[in-house]
């Protein structure tokens, strides 16, 4: 009964979140849980429909082991914004109105802003502002679109494939903004490795996957986004080969991902539908444990290069072995839950895109050398050049039980596929473990690993950063403001210059109009005075005289004009 | 140099036998040339890596690769 009134993502929103700001420090633990519990049982007993109920699930399970992996935070804010995001997210997932969705998707946007800006560092708040100013982009988009669809009468959410009107574009931008679809991808390779370590674990499950779940409900069977599907999900490959920063190199995965659930929602269907949900579900898994590893390794040796990290496998066996599974599970290893969801979108590109089933068999592979070879051979299982001092101490146990909960996770997940299978919309059975799936997965994963070998040596990334569309805000537009600034600045000041030396100028011959003799005809006044003669009360009259008859005469010719 | 022959060799045995099992078992739901072709997937898998570690590598590195105070350096000049 209760459900009718109340969303499940408001429960924890108020109990975790808010909550949170007040209560005493002992009993910040039991909020930090209970939110996600308590809501996650609140999600299975709602009479929403399965794919609210799928995001509900997962976003409420992932906010439970981030939550155990943030036990020892002692910081109220932060635990409170990451709870408010997360109840955010959940509730947008259950809007069934266009206005609760931008209400709660603009919560949001602040609350994830709040969790970049709360490490309180310097490149944090840079990054963080430069994030709020996307995501106000995006809102600002997506609120205009929906004011055109309330204008038109609908104000329930709806699908809107093949309505190409301008409230679809606005939305599909808005939501393209949260989804980072290229050119709008930046600020998550900006953003999240900023953040403090329990918050990227939040941004990395939540922002991207709420926007893949509105792409699903309102553009699914859109054949243009197949093609920023597929190319995200190469580009994100790409990028991560090169990139030095542990955290940056995560999120250009995230896109990658992101870029199988985009072509898997735009390929359609029933199979396409569930493909992207299934993918959306693992990822948010083996994605958390990732990055809670990451930040585990920052934690120990405050370091976030891989150029300056390496054999940390026998200092941090619970890390590297808890990455080991998501590594392999991301790139999709046979009995971990990549595979199972990559086979519902893989014969969902087989049946519709072929192009597209080959492209992101070679985007699996990038995944392959990105982040379980590359990855695990640099920081954790090859040999290190240099001496890095671990401290384990700083990782508390509570992150520890996250990590082996999340790859926990990823391998039953994976190991039967049937507890995502049955979570889907329609049900699908991807049938992963046939022979013909499981040879093509291990085929292409061994031809890769030789490649990858032989390029070994040059595979180290170096010390670099690699530019992103941020530039493009960061650089040219930067100049363009400050450029703009300057200039409207010195014509303020040499503007005001110039009246002030033409009202002293003026004022000299309105007090003395002979002057005016002198400087044009050169007509020496019979003696040396000043310029202006105090004394001369008849001078000085005549002067305002002419100056006022002056100003009518403009006045008079600026009326008869316009007349 | 040792440790890498035997990976290559581990993973030609790999190859070999998920060949022999595609071979002999599988039963391809789809038709197209890389479906039906036993082993197909091992070219697409070695050219497929060569060419992102070429686009990735030389290519991006090239083009978007910056040092790494790239964008401090205005800003601290700012300030």
């Amino acid at each position: 009964m209760l459900n009718n009134f109340l969303h499940p993502g408001l429960m924890f929103l108020i109990v975790s979140g808010l909550l949170l700001l007040v209560v005493p420090k002992s009993l910040q633990k039991f909020f930090v849980l209970a939110g996600p519990v308590v809501t996650g049982f609140y999600v299975i007993t709602s009479e929403a429909d399965k794919m609210s109920v799928m995001f509900g699930i997962i976003f409420s399970l992932i906010s439970l082991i981030a939550g155990i992996y943030n036990l020892h935070v002692k910081d109220r804010f932060e635990l409170s914004f990451e709870a408010i995001y997360a109840g955010a997210s959940i509730c947008v997932v259950f809007a069934r109105y266009w206005i609760e969705m931008i209400i709660f998707w603009e919560i949001m946007a602040v609350a994830s802003w709040l969790i970049v800006v709360v490490a309180r560092t310097k490149k944090s708040t840079e990054a963080g502002f430069r994030y709020l100013l996307v995501h106000m982009l995006g809102g600002n988009l997506l609120l205009a679109g929906i004011v055109m669809q309330l204008a038109e009468g609908n104000s329930m959410i709806q699908c809107l494939t093949g309505n190409f009107n301008a409230s679809y574009w606005l939305i599909l931008a808005g939501i393209a903004v949260n989804a980072a679809i290229p050119p709008l991808n930046a600020w998550i390779a900006d953003a999240y490795p900023e953040s403090t370590m329990g918050g990227t674990v939040y941004m990395g499950s939540f922002t991207t996957k709420v926007g893949v779940y509105c792409l699903i409900r309102i553009f699914a069977g859109t054949e243009l986004l197949l093609y920023f599907g597929v190319f995200m999900a190469l580009w994100g490959a790409c990028m991560a080969l090169i990139e030095n920063d542990l955290r940056r190199l995560f999120a250009y995965h995230i896109i990658s991902q992101v870029g199988y659930m985009i072509a898997s929602l735009a390929i359609g269907g029933e199979i396409g539908i569930d493909g992207a949900c299934a993918h959306a579900f693992n990822h948010i898994l083996y994605k958390g444990t990732l990055l809670m590893a990451a930040g585990a390794v920052i934690t120990a040796t405050g370091k976030r290069k891989i150029s300056e990290l390496g054999g940390l496998a026998k200092k941090m066996p619970v890390t590297a072995y808890s990455f080991l599974v998501a590594s392999m599970a991301i790139a999709g290893f046979p009995l971990l839950n990549g595979f199972v969801s990559k086979s519902l979108i893989m014969g969902a590109a087989a049946q519709n895109a072929h192009w597209a089933e080959i492209l992101l068999m070679v985007a699996s592979i990038g995944t392959l050398m990105s982040v379980t070879l590359k990855v695990n051979y640099f920081v954790f299982f090859g040999k290190s050049d240099v001496h890095i001092e671990v401290n384990e101490k700083n990782i508390p146990n509570n992150m520890k039980v996250a990590m082996i909960l999340g790859a926990g996770a990823c391998a039953i997940t994976g190991i039967f596929p049937n507890i995502v299978y049955n979570l889907t919309p329609f049900g699908t059975d991807g049938h992963p473990f046939t022979v013909d799936h499981v040879t093509q997965y291990v085929q292409l994963f061994a031809a890769a690993t030789i490649a990858f070998i032989m390029y070994l040596e040059h595979m180290k990334p170096k010390e670099k950063i690699t530019l992103d569309t941020d530039w493009f805000y960061r650089k040219p537009l930067n100049i363009a403001v400050e450029g703009l600034s300057y200039a409207f600045d010195s014509a303020r000041i040499e503007f005001g210059k110039m009246l002030k030396c033409a009202i002293e100028q003026g004022n000299i011959y309105l007090h003395n109009p002979r002057l005016i003799g002198e400087k044009l005809f050169s007509i020496k006044p019979p003696e040396e005075k000043n310029c202006i003669e105090k004394d001369d009360v008849l001078q000085n009259s005549v002067g305002k005289l002419i100056g006022t008859n002056f100003i009518l005469f403009i006045v008079l010719i600026v009326f008869a004009i316009i007349k | 140099m040792q440790d890498k022959k035997k990976i290559y060799l581990i993973l030609g045995i790999i190859i070999i036998i998920s060949f022999v099992a595609e071979l002999l078992f599988a039963h391809p739901h789809y038709h197209m040339i890389w479906n039906i072709i036993p082993g197909a997937d091992v070219i697409i898998g070695f050219l497929g890596a060569w060419i992102l570690i070429f686009i990735a590598k030389i290519v991006i590195a090239n083009l978007l690769q910056r040092r790494e105070n790239y964008y401090e350096e205005g800003s601290d000049q700012d300030a």
